[in-house]
């Protein structure tokens, strides 16, 4: 198994942004995530794969103190910037989601409100985290989509959840993540729900966030095509342990894990 | 009927057409037409909206076509009900993209493998020995008989749903999406799973599918589908390694 050392040689020496130290994640006294160190770089892309139930959403969701009623870090650390994130008070986390870290989830239109059009919630989102005119906001907003690559925003902004597709939906989900222009954007299973050509669409609007905005990034995703596309490094996760760890080239042309020789010799690829 | 000669599932001019209120009429399915030879397993590609599963539900008679015909084992089943369409049943049956959701959450999954066997005149005893048969067949213990859709995981549950599919030996198989639910490892077990089976019990399968990596995979032939219109068809290798249309090219494109 590579080691932290690895990674870090892959991200050129670049300060590291948030650092997970032998984290154990019970939910109800069960143990979900064991033992699982890793470290993200600034402007780097971290993915993280694995099966359903193998806790790679745990890992990220635990972050942003989102692991809801049961869910506990019993040992270990999540460092950012100087902050063990699981001891960090309710209402700094508060401040922190959104603005320095911000994550988005798999079906990011869901989370819309179906009833009122998008440049209103999107407006209403803003005014949470401090104020902003809405003349301000809309030429922000404007400028933050076309950078996206957002065809007709004055269209998007004007148009009820119901009007746009599932795929551009997560779009929008993906660019109200980056109003705030966070640090670090946690992306679990992004694309799952989106077909091949959606799929696409959010995939280079995720590089355009890297390479543009130079926002570190992890991706939990179960599809390893989607993972080689866009991170540097990668984490395999099985049954709450890590199992690799490594710059992503090397972990999928020189599997060293048997589960993950068994993950991407499943992946059905397409013989061009 | 020659089995050989004569398609298995042919359909012909077939139209759906959704009226909208306030708004204009939507064209789900324009004017599609294919045929699906005995032992064949057919292909349907398409993005999110394309019409692939409004095709299959329209097959499957879950709703009525707007015009064209749909002919099974050489019978008009376009407008079958009552009865013939028990019968449509009987020689064709479906498995849906989400396992969980296609079971009735307050049977067990044995029964539910049962049900059709039940309807088709089984005696009890010999129900549950061929439901215990069927959950071998699919790779699941006899332990899952008695258990709920929400108490076993999404691959077994589709494994299961497959069981209940086959039970009453379907000439026919429709299946929509029927993988894409499923991680990676569990996609690739199902997939095989499917393939021994349609070889074994000789079926011919309707394989609605977005992934044109998987329909190369698996199916013998393919069609593309775009805006409710087929746009492409032939072989799934020759059309991946050389598209015609613009649409199959950029869904080629798309596979990472």
């Amino acid at each position: 198994m590579a080691t932290i050392e690895t990674a870090e040689k892959s991200a050129n020496g670049a300060n590291e942004i948030l650092t997970y130290e032998s984290v154990d994640i019970s939910y109800d006294g069960l143990k979900v995530v064991s033992d699982v160190s890793f470290a993200l770089h600034e402007g780097e892309c971290l993915g993280i794969v694995g099966e359903s139930g193998s806790g790679k959403s745990t890992l990220i969701r635990a972050a942003m103190g989102l692991l809801g009623a049961g869910g506990l870090v019993t040992r270990g650390d999540i460092w950012y910037r100087g902050l063990d994130l699981p001891d960090v008070p309710r209402d700094e986390m508060r401040r922190i989601n959104g603005e320095e870290i911000a994550m988005i989830f798999q079906d990011a239109g869901n989370a819309l409100c179906p009833s009122r059009k998008i440049g209103d919630q999107l407006y209403e989102s803003m005014l949470e985290h401090g104020n902003a005119e809405r003349a301000e906001f809309t030429e922000n907003i404007s400028r933050l989509l076309e950078r996206l690559r957002f065809d007709d925003t004055d269209r998007i902004l004007g148009s009820y959840p119901f009007e746009l597709s599932g795929g551009m939906r997560q779009r929008i989900g993906i660019a109200s993540a980056m109003m705030m222009n966070p640090k670090i954007l946690l992306a679990d299973e992004p694309t799952s729900a989106l077909d091949v050509v959606a799929q696409k669409d959010v995939v280079e609007e995720m590089k355009i966030i890297k390479d543009v905005y130079h926002t570190s990034i992890i991706i939990v995703t179960h599809n390893i095509g989607v993972a080689r596309e866009l991170s540097d490094t990668l984490l395999v996760m099985k049954d709450g342990h890590a199992v690799e760890y490594g710059p992503t080239n090397d972990v999928l042309t020189n599997p060293q894990s048997d589960y993950t020789k068994k993950l991407i010799s499943s992946v059905i690829g397409l013989k061009r | 009927m020659n089995k050989n000669n004569a398609p298995i599932l042919s359909v012909k001019n077939l139209t759906k057409v959704f009226k909208r209120h306030g708004q204009p009429d939507f064209i789900a399915v324009n004017d599609v037409s294919f045929d699906v030879m005995n032992g064949e397993c057919l292909g349907i590609i398409g993005e999110s909206g394309s019409g692939k599963t409004t095709v299959a539900n329209m097959i499957a008679r879950f709703i009525d076509a707007t015009s064209g015909s749909i002919t099974l084992f050489g019978e008009d089943i376009t407008h079958a009900k009552g009865e013939s369409l028990k019968n449509v049943w009987r020689k064709m049956q479906m498995v849906f993209q989400m396992p969980m959701e296609s079971f009735d959450p307050r049977m067990k999954l044995g029964e539910s493998i049962g049900e059709s066997l039940v309807n088709s005149g089984m005696s009890a005893g010999d129900v549950k020995n061929e439901v215990t048969r069927l959950l071998s067949l699919v790779g699941l213990s006899a332990e899952f008989y008695p258990r709920y859709p929400h108490e076993v995981s999404g691959g077994q549950c589709q494994r299961a749903a497959i069981a209940r599919a086959i039970a009453i030996r379907p000439a026919m198989l429709i299946c929509d999406e029927a993988t894409s639910a499923l991680d990676v490892t569990v996609q690739s077990e199902v997939i095989a799973l499917l393939r021994r089976l349609i070889h074994e019990m000789d079926m011919t399968c309707l394989f609605i599918c977005h992934d044109i990596a998987l329909v190369q995979h698996f199916c013998d032939s393919a069609i593309v589908m775009q805006h409710g219109k087929i746009v492409e068809r032939g072989k799934p290798g020759d059309i991946v390694r050389n598209p015609q249309d613009d649409y199959t090219k950029m869904l080629i494109d798309s596979v990472l």
